[in-house]
């Protein structure tokens, strides 16, 4: 019966010939392997890998393997040496970015699609194993997809591998960085870790690969120059003899608790993803970063409630770059710019003046608005002019917009005071300091750009949608207190930019979304 | 002909993404197991496979079955325990029944009549909770190879000659991993054709080979389980017994160390011979060596045992503590490399 099955499965791989299939594969690699990069750090004799993914030069690798090096030397397939600089790092997550100089055509692979990886599937591990490749062409070797969602705790605070792809493809020193490759030629993954014991520090048909997943969280602040720090989420969970994942610890300085999470409520869903063992709230966790909002919900009492939480950034302790920049190279110097705890501020900039003259030269962007916050008089008013942004919010009443069913209840005069409180204080900030942190999900769980102001403890995040590089939506918070308000734009009527949705997020937990349009649309 | 043309069929199609399905068919079958141990070397955790609906779990006699009872994880997440329903030293292997009464619906497991013997060349997979890496819930690991050989080779456990001299399967893929021992290798029809073996070395080279039980020698301790026949000690709860006369011969490259005076002596350098590779190399009296080629070293005896595993022509990697600095050291051989070797 079984061997039925396959008649009816396979009716079609029959067709082809299994010498097809080899010159496939024989094509695959030839397409691939110009990409595939040999890394070697300066002062050690090690090396590494690494997979480039944009033509102007921007490759994937470890963080082990860059270690706290500005500039790298890296050999690609035809033989030739690029000098390299290093542009972000995730040190716990052991990803690094990393640029190669000197071409705009570099050969180079798409990020794959690492959630519809399956078990069994064909996977191919390229890069430069025990330096084997003294002519720089990388070695490849293939397997399957052993497990996924595997997660390998970390060594003192680094290199923690979540949700990671297994892979029994050989792995051995020196692939460190290299691509997963699947059969479609898409990056499925970096390899960096293997299982070992008795038998030393090779192969042992165990190998994980930080997924593309995880890497295209982490692609946008590493794009940014930063060194990435990981989510945290303030809580600590055990999975109980019945199964149920319960809150262990909870901090009660930390967001989580102050939007209603307690010790012994059971996590149910976290981010995208049920929560079955407390293994995956730590996969789930690895792969973003600090700054991420994510959904939450948990049980008590047989009922269960939905939170959304702003993840905070782990502990963390920030490797300090190996700053001998008088010896760096002439091409590396041009595109380096140090920074404490930055990885290169050089690029930073780049990120940050480009879309900060979007934000502030846009035609569009030049805006005043007077949105009704009360029914009669409260207005808020958001003027983008030049350099400088206001909030203002004037005159405050008891009622709210027309549509809105009483959300806060008793909490209102509290919820508007702070809300002119934050307003006013946003307008004190003399042009603060703008810094671009990468993509991130915003209020409606689109990602976008977001650029960030910091001014004390109050913060100003602008998003801006990915392609068109315009604003979707502000978010005014005060660090400690717990509180956010957004005001966000629908993006329906290009050129106009009519508040769509005011969101506020309160200390209890409670939230409120007063979907402006509708409200004054309605009679 | 018409045989082989569907095998060839069906390797083709596990390439695909469609695998997914049977592979989970064939992981649900298998199980982690936790008993005794996790200590030293000795692994607290373990693999099985379900072989009957009863709930009767085969895996390898080892001392994790030591404990009275064990722990046994379901691949939904399930918790159970199982108790020893008989074992036989000649082939290593152990039976494990599921506490309780019969089950109201079957366990899922795999029919152990179905397959027809493994051959050379034919496409595996091995199905095992390798390095403990699965726990909960969480889908076991998947490998897939080649049966390389179906032979029978002299094999040692540790210093100890393994006594087994049946036919085993030899595999082209790194399964024999710690807590490999006890999971399921299936062909490419999903049937279970053999039980993953324990870490073992080739004899004459002192290599780690992969191995596994072929069904068919199997076949008759399951009737003797069923049929209540079986042995059913339980393994001691040691390590497997080290030879002191072949410890005592390990050439320790010039390194002098403390007496055993302690039943965990820590390695510490007693003393140094003179134009030896510990000098060569800088080893001084009061070294404590930390690590043998990434893998701690405890004590004495498993710093003996760790050299002995390491062949005698190449460099080892040590890693020593030397006034609270750890210090990577090379130990060379005793002798360069004649010039037939040094050739690539």
């Amino acid at each position: 019966m079984i061997i039925l099955w396959g008649m009816i499965l396979c009716g079609q791989s029959v067709a082809s010939p299994a010498a097809n299939q080899e010159a496939e594969q024989v094509a695959l690699i030839a397409k691939t392997r110009p990409a595939v990069v040999s890394i070697f750090p300066p002062g050690t004799n090690a090396g590494g890998s690494g997979v480039l993914i944009a033509p102007d030069g921007e490759t994937l690798t470890n963080y082990h393997v860059v270690g706290n090096q500005i500039a790298l030397r890296c050999g690609l397939e035809n033989g030739e040496v690029y000098d390299a600089v290093v542009v972000g790092m995730d040190p716990v997550g052991d990803l690094a970015l990393i640029r190669l100089l000197g071409r705009e055509n570099f050969p180079s692979l798409p990020l794959g699609n690492s959630r519809r990886a399956r078990v069994g599937q064909r996977v191919y591990a390229m890069g430069n194993p025990l330096s084997a490749a003294t002519n720089l062409v990388p070695s490849v070797s293939t397997g399957i997809i052993s497990g996924l969602e595997r997660y390998q705790a970390p060594t003192a605070g680094f290199l923690e591998y979540t949700d990671a792809i297994q892979t029994d493809a050989p792995i051995n020193p020196g692939n460190s960085g290299g691509p997963l490759i699947d059969t479609e030629g898409k990056i499925l993954g970096i390899n960096g870790r293997i299982s070992l014991e008795k038998r030393g520090r090779v192969n042992v048909g165990v190998a994980y690969a930080i997924s593309a997943q995880q890497i295209s969280n982490f692609l946008y602040p590493l794009r940014a120059g930063r060194i990435v720090p990981h989510a945290d989420l303030g809580a600590t969970v055990r999975t109980a003899d019945d199964g149920r994942v319960l809150v262990d610890s909870i901090n009660d300085k930390m967001e989580p608790y102050h939007r209603g999470l307690r010790v012994d409520d059971e996590l149910i869903f976290f981010a995208d993803r049920m929560m079955s063992t407390s293994n995956q709230l730590l996969n789930m966790l690895g792969t973003l970063p600090a700054g991420w909002d994510v959904p939450l919900t948990f049980r008590r009492d047989g009922t269960a409630r939905t939170i959304r939480v702003r993840l905070t950034a782990k502990s963390r302790s920030i490797p300090t770059l190996n700053e001998s920049s008088s010896r760096l190279p002439a091409a590396v110097q041009a595109v380096y710019q140090a920074r404490p705890e930055w990885a290169n501020d050089h690029f930073q900039k780049l990120w940050r003046n480009r879309l900060w003259a979007r934000l502030v030269t846009s035609p569009a962007m030049k805006w005043e608005s007077q949105t009704r916050l009360g029914r009669e008089t409260s207005r808020a008013e958001i003027r983008v002019d030049g350099d400088s942004i206001t909030w203002k919010l004037e005159e405050t009443q008891e009622t709210w917009p027309r549509g809105t069913r009483a959300p806060l209840e008793h909490d209102d005069d509290r919820v508007l005071a702070v809300v002119a409180d934050l307003c006013q204080a946003t307008s004190a900030m003399a042009n603060p300091a703008v810094d671009y942190l990468g993509t991130f999900p915003n209020v409606r769980d689109q990602m976008n750009h977001v650029l960030v102001q910091s001014y004390g403890e109050l913060s100003v995040r602008w998003y801006l949608d990915m392609d068109r590089e315009e604003l979707t939506s502000i978010e005014v918070g005060a660090e400690g207190r717990w509180e956010r308000m957004t005001v966000s734009w629908s993006m329906n009527e290009p050129g106009t930019l009519r508040p769509a949705l005011w969101n506020w997020e309160s200390t209890t937990g409670k939230s409120a979304q007063w979907d402006v349009l509708n409200a004054e649309a309605s009679p | 002909m018409i045989h082989s043309f569907w095998i060839l069929a069906f390797s083709l199609c596990l390439e695909d993404p469609s695998t997914d399905d049977q592979l989970s068919w064939a992981t649900a079958r298998v199980v982690k197991l936790y008993g005794a141990g996790g200590v030293g070397r000795l692994e607290g955790y373990g693999s099985g496979v379900f072989v009957a609906g009863s709930g009767l779990i085969l895996t390898v006699d080892s001392p994790l079955l030591s404990a009275e009872s064990i722990r046994v994880v379901l691949s939904d997440g399930s918790r159970r325990t199982a108790r020893l329903a008989g074992v036989d030293r000649t082939i290593a292997l152990a039976a494990l029944q599921i506490d309780g009464d019969r089950p109201t619906a079957p366990y899922p497991h795999f029919d152990v009549t179905l397959a027809p013997p493994g051959r050379e060349g034919d496409s595996v997979w091995a199905v095992s909770n390798l390095f403990g890496i699965a726990v909960g819930n969480e889908a076991v690991s998947v490998q897939k190879g080649i049966i390389s050989a179906h032979t029978s080779w002299a094999t040692r456990q540790g210093t100890e000659a393994v006594p087994f001299s049946g036919k085993l399967f030899v595999l082209d893929i790194v399964t024999n991993n710690p807590g490999a021992a006890g999971g399921a290798l299936i062909n490419s029809e999903g049937q279970l054709v053999g039980i993953i073996g324990k870490e073992i070395r080739h004899e004459p080279t002192r290599m780690w080979i992969n191995t596994a039980f072929p069904m068919e020698q199997i076949l008759p301790f399951i009737e003797r389980v069923n049929a209540g026949t079986a042995d059913k000690t339980r393994p001691l709860s040691t390590e497997p017994v080290v030879d002191r006369r072949e410890l005592a011969r390990v050439d320790l490259r010039g390194v002098r160390l403390l007496p055993e005076v302690l039943d965990r002596t820590p390695p510490f350098v007693d003393g140094v011979e003179t134009d030896s590779p510990a000098q060569w190399a800088g080893l001084v009296p009061d070294d404590l060596i930390v690590y043998v080629q990434d893998i701690i070293i405890p004590s004495t005896t498993e710093l003996r045992l760790a050299l002995l595993e390491q062949p005698t022509a190449e460099p080892i990697r040590l890693m020593i503590l030397r006034n609270n600095e750890l210090l990577p050291i090379i130990l060379p051989p005793r002798h360069e490399p004649t010039e037939e070797l040094k050739t690539p």
